[in-house]
């Protein structure tokens, strides 16, 4: 197959051009995890930031200990939230390349969503939401397979209540003689994959400090990659005040 | 940074133009108060985010975000149905949560630590954009808004 290779721009690096389409880039490490606490991942200080995107890649595999991991802030006014980014997701059994990234979430963290009905049996439901939502499902009768995400039967086998991630755009369905309640909010756990994932959605950070957190004490690396668009300025001109480090 | 071009430009190039209100106490229960015009034509609002400066008064007082446009009929939770935000400390944020081309939820972060996650743009014709208060006042405290907008129709612009 042939290939048609473009040259790189002579005057804006490919470097550059990622900092035009998602601002300033900032990266960090490989560093060890925390060992069942709470580090400084990035300091934010002036201003606040828009977050275009917040990555890390293992760089050092995980065991299979049981091992979560958060994201969260340390604002300069107000409440720490050790989850304020993203509430604690496993991580062990990890292998380096993996890449971990923030949800795809609309709203965050509490945010109440308006749920679709529940369908018929066999009937999917389309997210329409922009991000991934979190259904939780209690009651009801269901047959194998239970509940399907994208038409691939998730659910357990027998089936139990169990909370599912539907992708944007995604469907939901399930299968049974009773009809379960759901319940939709928006995902707030990190979305971990080997190879391409998407990015997460872009979120807004006060001054302070962007910390992760880990519930064990293991082996492990990651490398962090932080991108972010200043939103105060200095009055009046175009310069910025929110610098992260 | 950016050596080559700045932030805020980066952010201009991204989001569009860049307009701060505020900050203002939220408006008496059963009352509104405008937040930003609209003048000259449609806009698309590629962000708009509410940073609480002041702790706001209260735990049960509630705002909604709405429009008046110039042409038709104003709805006071066309953008975000009521949510509470009395009591939140300062540094907390809001976000509107427009989604599937109808209003949702006004989110809230709970405490200045959790993120809010940015919604999908929405368009808001000439008019303002308001919030409403709804079930008590709050007396005390302060949101500053961030906006940023593309003009859809040439001359369109917020103030």
């Amino acid at each position: 197959m042939s290939a048609v290779t473009q040259p790189p721009h002579p005057y804006i690096s490919p470097f550059q051009l990622g900092e035009t389409m998602f601002g300033t880039t900032i990266q960090k490490g490989p560093l060890t995890l925390p060992q069942g606490a709470t580090s400084t991942l990035f300091t934010i200080t002036g201003g606040a930031i828009l977050v275009t995107s917040l990555f890390g890649i293992v760089t050092t595999g995980t065991p299979v200990t049981a091992n979560n991991l958060s994201l969260g802030t340390v604002p300069s006014t107000g409440t720490a939230e050790s989850g304020g980014i993203a509430t604690a997701t496993a991580i062990n059994s990890l292998v380096a390349g993996t890449c971990i990234n923030v949800p795809a979430t609309p709203g965050g963290a509490g945010a109440s969503l308006v749920a679709p009905a529940v369908p018929l049996t066999g009937v999917a439901v389309t997210n329409n939401y922009h991000g991934t939502v979190a259904v939780a499902l209690t009651g009801g009768t269901l047959t194998v397979p239970g509940v399907s995400i994208n038409g691939v039967a998730s659910g357990s086998n027998p089936w139990s209540p169990a909370t599912y991630q539907v992708p944007a755009h995604g469907t939901i369905s399930w299968t049974g003689s009773l009809a379960p309640t759901w319940t939709w909010s928006p995902s707030t756990i990190l979305e971990i994959g080997e190879g391409g994932i998407s990015t997460g959605r872009e979120h807004v950070l006060s001054p302070g400090t962007i910390t992760w957190t880990c519930s064990g004490s293991v082996a492990g690396a990651i490398k962090w990659y932080l991108n972010y668009i200043e939103l105060d300025t200095v009055p009046g001109t175009e310069g910025a005040v929110a610098v992260v480090s | 940074m950016s050596t080559i071009i700045s932030g805020p430009a980066i952010r201009t190039a991204q989001f569009g133009v860049q307009l701060i209100k505020g900050p203002s106490t939220p408006p008496a229960s059963g009352s509104s108060a405008t937040i930003a015009t609209v003048t000259g034509g449609t806009v698309m609002i590629t962000s708009m985010l509410g940073l609480v400066t002041t702790v706001l008064s209260g735990t049960t007082g509630q705002v909604s975000i709405g429009t008046v446009p110039s042409v038709g009929t104003l709805q006071t939770a066309g953008i975000a149905s009521a949510a509470v935000i009395g009591g939140l400390e300062a540094g907390t944020w809001l976000v509107p949560l427009v989604n599937a081309g109808a209003a949702g939820a006004l989110v809230t972060g709970g405490h200045a630590g959790n993120a809010v996650f940015l919604p999908t743009p929405f368009v808001v014709p000439a008019g303002t954009i308001t919030w409403t208060g709804s079930v008590v006042t709050i007396v005390t405290g302060a949101v500053k808004w961030y906006f940023t907008y593309i003009a859809l129709d040439n001359g369109a612009g917020m103030s």
